[in-house]
């Protein structure tokens, strides 16, 4: 780990390699684990924060933002059937404008920020809370913020563990569709 | 009810008053600082792309920060010398580091300890030792150079008219990226401090490994984790609770 951090923080470009062999070893090593949480530690997003609307999404209190609860190809109350769906980041944006569901049309790629507000930081292999969204793979999700340092990168949030990386926007990385929030688009500015 | 604090809290803070999210949690602005679109293979697209619908462009919030003086004033935006800026979007002070051998010299490096850790089962990390050079032994920090010690030492000499100094959150340090910029990936006009490789550290715990803390390298974003016993750099934050 610290070797590679160190690969990172050295050369820039050398970073988006690191990062594809980080997804690669955990690909490889996490098919689905099983969710250990350290009851020491302090939630970061307790379930109270979320209201369940019953149509298969939650809305958070605090950012005001509506996710779906299964990721992209899972359906069900506890996201028991399906299959899921990894998309390059491409394909990623067309799911997320086509998509309709509980009603709305509005549904997107969530930004690295707004990704990052469900992390549960006391779990790992998933680190989220199960009870709001499960079946979440230890693995990498899209956000829709460009990585500036490389042309064709993209940031992802890892739920193995929550670390924030970055990749090819070719790759195929699991979706979680968020909707509302506080932004609105085309305003602010 | 939640509703209508939150309501209240954002009419607050679009009046440019500090807001804190107080009762609903600690949630920060989801501000990513990026204002250019991307197609496949592109980045720092300055059109928006019917194309790629709902990029994270299309949902545009700017940072605004405020510099500070050494005794917590605000400055005109176009201040040659500041000591801390204020983020007006979560209300966190942050230290600015500066170019020389001080207390807050940016080149100062620190292993992350905490003797308090035992209430929850991380480990205490890595003491620092009065031998210690990574950061430039001041004689106010003569005891060594760790998260602890360095806090301890702020906060005893007092920093922008405050001694309520502590390490941040890795919520907190990441609500400072600047998604838009890369080496580094913070809004320099504010933060011109930086040396890179820019690791910083957080005061948040790694669930996976007690041995292991939160961190933040500025070089373009990145967000991870690192053993206690490396040595990286800390910037400071007060307020926000």
């Amino acid at each position: 780990m610290v070797v590679k951090l160190k690969g990172i923080a050295h050369m820039n470009t050398k970073s988006m390699a690191a990062g594809l062999l980080m997804l690669l070893l955990l690909g490889a090593a996490s098919a689905q684990a099983t969710q250990t949480c350290r009851s020491d530690l302090n939630a970061a997003t307790p379930s109270g924060r979320f209201v369940n609307n019953g149509d298969g999404t939650v809305t958070d209190a605090i950012t005001n933002l509506t996710w779906k609860r299964c990721s992209e190809g899972l359906v069900g109350n506890s996201c028991e059937s399906g299959t899921v769906i990894t998309y390059t980041w491409s394909d990623a944006i067309k799911a997320a404008s086509a998509a309709v569901f509980a009603g709305k049309k509005d549904w997107r790629i969530p930004t690295i920020q707004e990704l990052d507000s469900i992390i549960e930081y006391k779990c790992t292999m998933p680190a989220i809370n199960a009870e709001i969204f499960p079946v979440t793979r230890t693995s990498n999700y899209w956000s829709s913020t460009p990585f500036a340092g490389y042309p064709g990168g993209s940031w992802n949030i890892n739920f193995n563990d929550g670390a924030h990386e970055s990749c090819s926007r070719n790759w195929n990385l699991y979706l979680r569709l968020v909707r509302g929030g506080n932004l609105q688009e085309g305003v602010c500015r | 009810m939640e509703k209508v604090s939150l309501l209240l809290c954002l009419m607050v803070w679009m009046s440019a008053v500090d807001c804190i999210a107080g009762n609903l949690g600690e949630q920060l602005p989801n501000i990513t600082g990026v204002s250019t679109w991307s197609s496949a293979k592109q980045n720092h697209i300055s059109t928006s792309r019917q194309d790629f619908p709902r990029q994270d462009a299309d949902f545009p919030k700017d940072f605004s920060f405020t510099k500070l003086d050494a005794s917590g004033k605000d400055l005109p935006d176009n201040a040659g010398t500041w000591s801390c800026v204020r983020d007006n979007g979560s209300g966190l002070v942050w230290e600015v580091k500066t170019f020389g051998n001080d207390l807050h010299g940016n080149a100062h490096t620190y292993t992350w300890y905490n003797s308090r850790a035992d209430s929850d089962s991380s480990s205490e990390g890595t003491e620092g030792d009065p031998g210690d050079k990574t950061c430039g032994n001041p004689a106010s920090l003569t005891a060594g150079c760790d998260t602890e010690k360095f806090v301890s030492a702020v906060n005893a000499a007092g920093w922008c008219g405050q001694k309520d100094w502590r390490l941040p959150t890795v919520n907190e340090l990441n609500s400072i990226i600047n998604y838009g910029t890369s080496l580094p990936a913070i809004s320099k006009n504010y933060f011109p401090d930086l040396i890179m490789p820019a690791g910083f550290w957080t005061a948040s715990p790694y669930a996976a490994n007690p041995n292991f803390a939160w961190i933040v390298i500025f070089d373009d974003g990145y967000v991870g984790s690192c053993v206690k016993s490396w040595a990286y750099y800390v910037r400071l934050v007060r307020g926000g609770d």
